[in-house]
């Protein structure tokens, strides 16, 4: 029961981390502070591949790795239709990540369908975000250590490079490089974090939006915190998640929601887009 | 200190050459103006020069080096651009955004040394812009974010300024103060290449001119052997009347009416 505990624990850290990262990175990438794995559609692409891998039998590596192949692949086509130039307006980008994730939500659906046996409902709690049946919180919290030591190493490029390409190069930034290592840290990390908990949407919107109003925008600071943040964020939103208000269990995912969409909306409101 | 050159260069986009191919040394210690209308390839070849653009033939050299062959950090200390347009999505505040010049000075790793921020007071100072150093870049005026973006290129201090219309927004207080700086550091042995909407600008800082036609010729030499009514008006496609002292010449253009009456 203990060790249970702890391995919810310690992997709602993981996953809050990893997805607060994941999210300061996109944004870096796409130079918005609406970008998110979630709101992409990143998430759900690691999600419709690890539940593929879960109804063909397949399990362990064969998640994680289906799930960063559909995580690279979902971002490489928001970055591309979307735009990281600086010319192309940020209209595009959301809807590009809106009509993505709305892809990968179709096809999660008629997987579903197609699976008749009595997993399909735990199936369902895993695809609502879950920590509940964490096993091993490790591989996580080693891969989300060394992702920020990486990023700490960046942090200087990315305050250039959320200023544009252009900008960076003439500043100094070997663009192409930190850019590649960018987005494949962050679709390791958002797969990782979906084969753990499944798709928890708006951790990597609003954690970082929370650090930057209170310790500004410096990466330095931000990427750390960040992490730091997210871990205890959404340790806690579980922790209220498993408080008996309501008979059953709600997914973390669903409270993550409930949260973050209004935010997502004020930020929305807030950030001037139109590229 | 640096110098530019230029062998052969054809600039454009995709694949669309805009002149034809200029060969032109800059040396350190001199004061460019680049003249043309719109549309005639200033941008794109500050672009080029900076190492944003490839050429579409010839090459641009550093101090010797084809600009290709530098690793990013290296050119930046020896060459800085001054983009027309700057993005900011993020709360930064104005120190820290000048503070980002100083990144080719430093590994990743090390923290802004003293000589860094000596270089970025230097830059808010000569910019005016000290008294913004805590406020939000992304919060104050149109002028003052073109300061910012200069104050950032000053902290850079590189050994060649390029310069892309560096005056848009600016009031005539700034316009002239900013000017004034630069044609300083052309006399302190910097070379400054600044492209211009504004003939007289360019008449009155500019030692050398590189004048691109729209029909894809170009010209370059001394300012005052190169600026002429014929050549303005071959360069506008309006005539330009020189009106002034031959100490202060100053340029006119001549509008539809006036023009009727010549």
């Amino acid at each position: 029961m203990g060790n249970a505990l702890l391995a919810e624990v310690l992997t709602g850290f993981a996953v809050g981390g990893m997805l607060a990262m994941a999210g300061v990175l996109m944004q870096v990438l796409l130079r918005t502070p609406l970008a998110e794995p979630y709101v992409l559609g990143v998430s759900g692409g690691a999600a419709s591949a690890g539940l593929a891998c879960m109804l063909l039998g397949l399990g362990g590596w064969w998640i994680s790795g289906s799930a960063l192949v559909t995580s690279l692949f979902s971002l490489a086509v928001v970055f591309l239709v979307g735009g990281g130039d600086a010319r192309v307006p940020r209209e595009r980008l959301l809807l590009t990540g809106v009509v993505m994730a709305a892809g990968w939500s179709t096809v999660i659906s008629f997987l579903l369908a197609m699976e008749s046996s009595a997993s399909v409902h735990e199936m369902l709690y895993w695809l609502m975000g879950d920590l509940t049946r964490s096993i091993s919180p490790w591989w996580g919290l080693i891969a989300l250590a060394l992702a920020l030591v990486a990023g700490w190493v960046m942090a200087p490029a990315l305050d250039l490079l959320v200023r544009g390409d252009e900008q960076a190069a003439v500043l100094g930034v070997e663009v192409h490089r930190v850019r590649l290592v960018c987005y494949v840290l962050a679709a390791v990390l958002t797969a990782l974090a979906v084969t753990l908990a499944g798709p928890i949407g708006f951790v990597g919107l609003v954690v970082p939006h929370l650090v930057r109003l209170r310790l500004g925008a410096r990466h330095r600071i931000l990427l750390p915190f960040s992490v730091l943040v997210g871990g205890i964020y959404l340790t806690g939103l579980n922790a209220i998640a498993g408080l008996p208000l309501i008979p059953g269990s709600i997914p973390v995912g669903i409270l993550s929601a409930i949260v973050g969409i209004p935010v997502f909306l004020y930020m929305l409101q807030r950030t001037r887009i139109g590229g | 200190m640096a110098s530019l050159q230029l062998d052969g260069l054809v600039f454009g986009h995709r694949g669309q050459g805009l002149t034809r191919p200029v060969t032109v040394e800059a040396r350190s210690g001199e004061f460019w103006a680049v003249l043309g209308e719109n549309g005639s390839g200033k941008s794109t070849l500050m672009a080029t020069l900076a190492g944003l653009r490839p050429p579409l033939a010839g090459q641009v050299a550093v101090d010797g080096v084809n600009l290709r062959r530098m690793p990013r950090k290296v050119l930046a200390r020896r060459l800085g651009l001054l983009l027309q347009h700057q993005d900011v999505a993020f709360p930064y505040s104005v120190r820290e955004t000048v503070s980002a010049g100083r990144y080719a000075h430093r590994p990743p790793w090390r923290p802004l040394s003293r000589e860094d921020h000596d270089a970025v007071e230097r830059a808010l100072a000569e910019t005016g812009l000290l008294e913004f150093a805590e406020l939000r870049a992304d919060q104050v005026s149109g002028g003052e974010q073109r300061r910012v973006a200069i104050a950032t290129l000053l902290a850079q201090e590189p050994g060649a300024l390029l310069l892309d219309e560096p005056v848009n927004h600016l009031d005539v207080r700034h316009e002239v103060a900013l000017m004034d700086r630069f044609r300083g550091y052309a006399d302190d042995g910097r070379l400054i290449m600044v492209s211009l909407h504004d003939v007289n600008l360019a008449s009155q800082y500019a030692d050398r001119l590189l004048m691109l036609y729209a029909d894809g010729t170009w010209e370059a030499g001394d300012t005052a052997e190169l600026l002429t009514e014929d050549r303005l008006e071959h360069l506008y496609g309006v005539p330009l009347k020189e009106v002034g002292s031959d100490e202060t010449p100053f340029w006119v253009p001549l509008g539809h009416r006036k023009r009727s009456r010549r």
